[in-house]
């Protein structure tokens, strides 16, 4: 059952990291990025329900919250520097 | 694993995958921004529900509500500053009308008034003043 | 929210937040987290404006919202889930202004981050705009339309969000004036320029 679901967040990556590599421009990769952390922190709660333990739950609020922080400063990267 | 938690997560992980297959079919930057601001939270509010019914132990819970709480606050945030970024510098495609082109003509319109202004004002002054003495006179 | 309640409720907020950070209730936890929020609220030292002025928390109807956001969030997902797995794209897109009638920073934050993730609309911008008799600032959300139909129909959704929105964090006294908007959104004019006040 468990499969199903890491199936469908892997087709997630491959879609997501598809428009990182094409872009065409820097706002569009980083949507793309964006949305590749948000599968990163899906995986890493379906795993931790898998493995039926909360020790891993943790790196899900740090890496959700730096992935804000990162999209927001390249939201001010590009209104300042151009797409 | 439980069944209502197994069809939260497979719920979850589909709509993550949606967002990203339309992140890749739509064909201009905002739609993509559609597609990859909504699908992937509520697929994140899925995943995190089945996990926390899965495991149910307090920790987890509070974790994975942090989690999603947080995740409703910035991810609509993080949106917003990139479409407000890159409006204007990447070629948007639009059917309708572009409120905000208007907006900010006329934002540019009477900044440009304001900066006549000023420097009309600016001129008057110098000419009230007395003629500045040069050399030795 | 009360000047002299301020303060306090910053610091159990910072506190709870770094408990729920743990995730376990214990006097050592509650102890660690008073003191880093004070470092916390001694550092950024508040200057004052935080964008809650003018803002009020009713529990029920609080309530509401989240329930309706909740709503809205999952209609929203089937819209675009539906653009996507259809063959054809069907889109129809524009940038349409909406004017506020809040007065509260804080209320405009929730009602700008709630149209993000409610159907078809995706928020860009909001200009502040000064009336020219002094009168009190006067907000537009500048919102991204995938399905647009008609500006009335989109107006409408966000003025519905926003008397939720005022019902629940803001000023009774502003609600009429979204009331009445919401009726002229309704049964008036097709192409709708005249709804700001």
């Amino acid at each position: 059952m468990i499969v199903v679901a890491i199936v469908f967040l892997v087709v997630a990556a491959g879609c997501f990291l598809y428009r990182v590599l094409r872009g065409p421009s820097i706002p569009d990769r980083v949507v793309a990025l964006d949305g590749v952390l948000s599968v990163v922190v899906s995986g890493i709660i379906v795993a931790a329900a898998e493995a039926n333990s909360d020790i891993t739950l943790s790196t899900v609020l740090v890496v959700s919250l730096v992935g804000f922080v990162g999209t927001v400063a390249l939201g001010r990267f590009i209104e300042r520097r151009g797409g | 694993m439980g069944i209502v938690a197994g069809i939260f997560l497979i719920v979850g992980s589909l709509l993550t995958m949606i967002g990203g297959i339309g992140v890749v079919r739509f064909n201009d930057l905002m739609s993509r921004v559609h597609a990859a601001a909504k699908a992937p939270t509520l697929g994140l509010l899925l995943v995190a529900i089945g996990a926390a019914i899965e495991i149910g132990s307090g920790k987890a819970v509070v974790t994975l509500l942090l989690v999603v709480v947080l995740q409703l606050f910035t991810s609509p945030v993080a949106t917003h500053v990139l479409a407000r970024a890159s409006y204007g510098q990447v070629d948007i495609e639009l059917d309708g009308g572009d409120d905000l082109a208007q907006h900010f003509a006329e934002k540019r319109a009477e900044a440009a008034e304001e900066a006549k202004a000023a420097a009309a004002a600016k001129l008057a002054e110098r000419r009230a003043e007395p003629p500045r003495n040069h050399g030795d006179g | 929210m009360n000047k002299f309640f301020r303060l306090p409720t910053l610091l159990i907020w910072l506190t709870s937040l770094w408990v729920a950070l743990w995730a376990d209730l214990t006097a050592g936890n509650v102890l660690g987290g008073l003191i880093v929020a004070l470092v916390v609220v001694g550092v950024a030292r508040p200057t004052g404006v935080t964008g809650l002025e003018r803002t009020n928390f009713r529990p029920i109807s609080a309530l509401i919202y989240a329930v309706y956001f909740l709503w809205q969030l999952v209609k929203a997902n089937l819209v675009v889930a539906w653009e996507i797995i259809t063959p054809g794209l069907k889109i129809h897109r524009a940038i349409i202004a909406v004017p506020l009638h809040t007065t509260s920073a804080g209320v405009v934050t929730l009602i700008a981050n709630s149209t993000t993730l409610t159907p078809g609309t995706v928020t860009v911008h909001v200009a502040e705009k000064r009336s020219s008799d002094g009168g009190p600032v006067e907000r537009i959300l500048f919102v991204h339309v995938l399905h647009f139909m008609d500006v009335e129909s989109v107006r409408r959704d966000v003025l519905k969000l926003e008397r939720l929105a005022i019902k629940a964090f803001g000023q009774r006294n502003e609600l009429p004036r979204v009331e009445a908007a919401l009726n002229s959104t309704s049964n008036s004019t097709p192409d709708g320029k005249n709804i700001v006040s």
